[in-house]
């Protein structure tokens, strides 16, 4: 895809405004709360603290991509098991941290599926749903 | 909101060397301070992102111990050779922010946000950091500790860029990061100490100290390391070694609320860091 995008705008603007995939959310602005999480070359980064020109060339994941074939991925259906869902302002970010997780080498504990979301915040505090879903698809 | 601003990314050092020289401009890498810096201001410089340079881009394995000023913390905390060669930064640096943060925020940024909670700095001072700064008519080199002037203030001019930053293997020594937070994730240092300790049973030999988040700069507790190596281990010298540095917070920023709980926190990390086990 291409497109012009004025220097100062940033991703997740320019995913929200020009492109209308708002299934990534502002919440703090500030890159604390998680709810603008995109993957950048299939790492979770803060679309809110990235500049859209800085993305030219690279692959960018949003949520959409986990149901790119018309239905659940593994991930998502573990989140809806496992009530993981709640308000839903955080699900995208929390899903796409978990779906970079579970593809990364890492050897995956407890412990690392909490430091893997410990960039999101849920202000229901389902955390418990979370981590446990996640879980459920690492197989632990 | 941000401003209104320009961004240019440049591919070379040439071409982000005469920019500075010739305009009022601003670098950017991973933006991860700078953006929320400029919320709400009303206007910004200039930006010059140099994220696309290739003369900064390189393999830890290729030039061991030579940092790129664009290496993400992700990248450092997860990077075979600084986990092995250098395990306090790379420690340090798996404490940044969180996983979002890490990934785009850089090395040099750290340097030169300078911030006194900055995680990787003390680190960096133990393995005795040289910062490279290029300028379109100079080249320079300062020690970490030289280039840190104040909180958030450093030497580099308007016109200069972070080239490269130097550290020093220390091999032998028992190296780490401690650091007090309020909570577990996403939280600021309030107290950082960065330690590599050459010793042997009963002796010190050679102590490396830089502590953060007390200060409005992190420094090296020389006075500390002076007292203590090639010392026979004895608590009470420890405990005087310590107390030498508290002073010196002290003489430096005066009494303040906060090193109420964070100055006896200090001194029993210090504590179990050198006498490298339980101190009870």
């Amino acid at each position: 895809m291409e497109l012009d995008v004025e220097d100062h705008i940033t991703l997740l603007e320019l995913l929200r405004d020009k492109l209308n995939i708002t299934s990534v959310k502002e919440g703090c602005g500030i890159g604390e709360c998680g709810a603008c999480t995109v993957l950048l070359d299939d790492k979770p980064i803060y679309s809110c603290l990235t500049l859209a020109l800085k993305v030219d060339g690279r692959d960018i994941k949003t949520v959409e991509y986990l149901s790119k074939d018309g239905s659940l991925s593994k991930i998502q259906e573990a989140f809806v098991k496992n009530g993981a869902v709640q308000c839903g302002y955080c699900t995208p970010g929390m899903l796409l941290c978990a779906y970079a997780l579970i593809n990364s080498k890492k050897e995956i504990s407890e412990d690392v599926i909490k430091e893997a979301i410990s960039g999101n915040l849920c202000r229901c505090t389902g955390y418990i749903q979370i981590i446990e879903a996640i879980k459920d698809v690492a197989q632990i | 909101m941000l401003p209104k601003f320009k961004c240019v990314v440049p591919r070379s050092i040439k071409e982000v060397l005469s920019l500075l020289s010739e305009n009022e401009c601003k670098v950017i890498a991973g933006g991860t301070d700078l953006l929320v810096e400029l919320q709400d201001k009303e206007a910004a410089p200039l930006l010059v992102d140099i994220t696309k340079i290739s003369e900064l881009i390189w393999r830890p394995e290729e030039r061991v111990g030579v940092i790129s000023p664009l290496f993400t913390h992700g990248f450092v905390a997860e990077s075979p050779v600084f986990k092995d060669m250098f395990p306090s930064l790379a420690i340090a640096c798996s404490k940044v922010g969180s996983p979002q943060i890490r990934n785009m925020g850089t090395i040099g940024g750290n340097i030169g946000n300078a911030s006194p909670a900055a995680d990787s700095i003390p680190p960096l001072m133990i393995y005795d950091a040289k910062v490279r700064l290029l300028s379109a008519s100079n080249e320079r080199e300062l020690t970490l500790e030289e280039l840190l002037v104040d909180a958030y203030k450093t030497q580099i001019r308007k016109d200069e860029i972070i080239a490269s930053v130097s550290i020093t293997p220390m091999e032998g020594y028992r190296q780490g990061y401690k650091r007090l937070t309020i909570r577990e994730a996403l939280a600021l240092s309030r107290l950082s100490v960065a330690y590599a300790i050459k010793e042997e049973k009963e002796k010190w030999l050679d102590v490396k100290i830089a502590i953060g988040s007390v200060t409005p700069v992190c420094f090296r507790a020389r006075e500390l390391e002076r007292a203590l190596s090639e010392q026979i281990k004895d608590r009470d010298l420890l405990d005087e070694a310590i107390a030498l540095t508290i002073s010196r917070i002290r003489g430096q920023v005066g009494a303040r609320e906060t090193h109420k709980f964070k100055l006896p926190i200090l001194k029993n990390l210090l504590r179990e860091i050198l006498w490298g086990g339980s101190w009870e």
